[in-house]
């Protein structure tokens, strides 16, 4: 392994964050690599003070009372535990007037002692506004809006080409790619031929996907990486519409039983292609 | 999910992470009570879309909400200066360790949070995410919403700007 092949790595290397192979390639690269040797050795002194300088901000022993009384949730346990329990039933009242939110946070605060520290300094019209643009975007950022799946599946084949290990068994030869994957995993995928389509195979590798064990097929298109997961499912037939992410395209189908996503920087159209062929290929067999 | 099931649902996926919550947001705020309130806001929301939160834990997806907050607040109450990127300082990452630089075992815990908050944003966020809040690569791109090369390669160059500021501030006594 040259160091001009390890980049940011060596950081990957010290966080565990690479496979078992690529790990062990990296131990034996900073051992003989002076720079990369020197990364490390400052990264350890850097987590070695990190860790023993205890720099983590701790939240304020009321901040959880706070929170329950703006969201409007039971302080009773908190009660229990806290020097002012004598204010729990102020912000009871407030729950049951249904008072939640930024618009309404300062009532009833007057005869309490103050639930927060001071008041909410986004109450402005225009704060609102902003708030509400907030929350616009959180729709969009925020899972579920993206099926977890597709995220999941994105940062495998992204991981898968990180670190440099994209097969665990690497040969073009179908007739051994398919029989690696028995006794490792309780299914056999449908593993295709598809070189003379120019989508050659590149080999095999297990991995994991939405919680669960898959077979990782790889194929290439030239210099594009073509990462197809595959495992099974109860219901028969299906197509899940083409999708990108981080610039990636990802499409998805059911067939016979198996559930196949196919994921690459390839363009939406190749991808496409390849997907139909995969499927017309398990169609046929 | 009933309003009761949702609270629940707070209380136990949600409210558990306060402090990992209120750490990120003094962090990225750098204010004491500015991080109170914003936490305050980020539950608040996190409340509303907790019906979207799949499995128990909760935290990575807690602290995207708060980091959201966090931005927003920046951008009303900082001019949004504060999500200035890297400036032109960093062309010296890759520069020779200078002799102090195994000395840094010498920063305490005030030099050390001050070397942190001087940070660009972007750089504080995912060092903060990965030292202190122990956040794996693949939590930190769904948090901050970039690929997982981007965590490695920001984290990489965010350790080494700290390691070379700490190393100049231990250097000239804090």
């Amino acid at each position: 392994m040259k160091c001009t092949d390890v980049g940011d790595l060596v950081h990957a290397y010290l966080d565990g964050e690479l496979d078992l192979v690529r790990a062990l390639e990296m131990e034996r690269h900073v051992d003989e690599c002076p720079r990369c040797g020197a990364t490390a050795k400052r990264q350890r002194a850097l987590r070695a003070v990190l860790a023993t300088a205890d720099v983590r901000y701790a939240a304020d022993p009321q901040l959880a009372e706070r929170v329950r009384a703006r969201v409007g949730a039971p302080v009773a346990d908190a009660a229990l535990m806290s020097p002012l329990a004598s204010a729990a039933p102020a912000r009871r009242d407030r729950r049951a007037e249904g008072v939640r939110g930024v618009e309404t946070r300062a009532i009833g605060t007057t005869e309490t002692p103050p639930v927060t520290r001071r008041p909410w300094r986004w109450a402005s019209g225009a704060a609102l506004a902003a708030a509400a643009s907030v929350v616009i975007v959180l729709r969009v950022l925020v899972p579920p809006a993206q099926p977890p799946l597709v995220d999941d599946i994105v940062a495998s084949h992204v991981r898968s080409l990180m670190v440099d290990h994209l097969t665990d068994v690497a040969s073009s030869d179908r007739h051994t790619v398919r029989p690696w994957f028995d006794g490792k995993l309780d299914f056999a995928p449908a593993v295709n031929d598809l070189a003379s389509a120019g989508f050659p195979l590149i080999g095999g590798r297990l991995d994991y996907v939405g919680g669960r064990a898959v077979a990782a097929l790889v194929y290439a298109r030239q210099k594009h990486v073509i990462n197809v997961f595959a495992w099974p499912t109860p219901s028969g037939a299906a197509e899940h519409a083409p999708t990108a992410l981080h610039g990636y395209n990802v499409v998805g189908w059911t067939l016979q039983g198996m559930t196949y996503w196919a994921v690459s920087d390839l363009n939406a159209g190749e991808l496409g292609d390849f997907a139909s062929r995969v499927r017309e290929a398990a169609g046929a067999s | 999910m009933t309003e009761r099931d949702r609270l629940a649902r707070f209380e136990t996926a949600l409210l558990p992470h306060l402090d990992a919550a209120y750490d990120l947001a003094r962090w990225l705020t750098r204010d004491d009570r500015d991080a109170d309130d914003v936490v305050q806001e980020a539950y608040l929301r996190a409340l509303r879309y907790v019906d979207g939160l799949r499995g128990d834990d909760g935290r990575a997806w807690l602290l995207t909400i708060v980091r959201r907050t966090c931005y927003t607040w920046l951008a009303r109450h900082r001019g949004g200066h504060e999500t200035a990127t890297a400036d032109a300082d960093d062309v010296a990452d890759d520069a020779a360790p200078n002799p102090e630089a195994l000395l840094i075992e010498r920063a305490d815990r005030d030099l050390v949070r001050g070397a942190i908050g001087a940070l660009p944003l972007e750089f504080r966020e995912v060092l903060v995410l990965r030292e202190l809040e122990e956040l794996s690569y693949k939590e930190i791109a769904a948090v901050i919403d970039v690929p997982l090369g981007t965590v490695m390669s920001r984290l990489a160059r965010a350790r080494e700007r700290l390691h070379r500021d700490l190393a100049r501030r231990v250097s000239r006594g804090g």
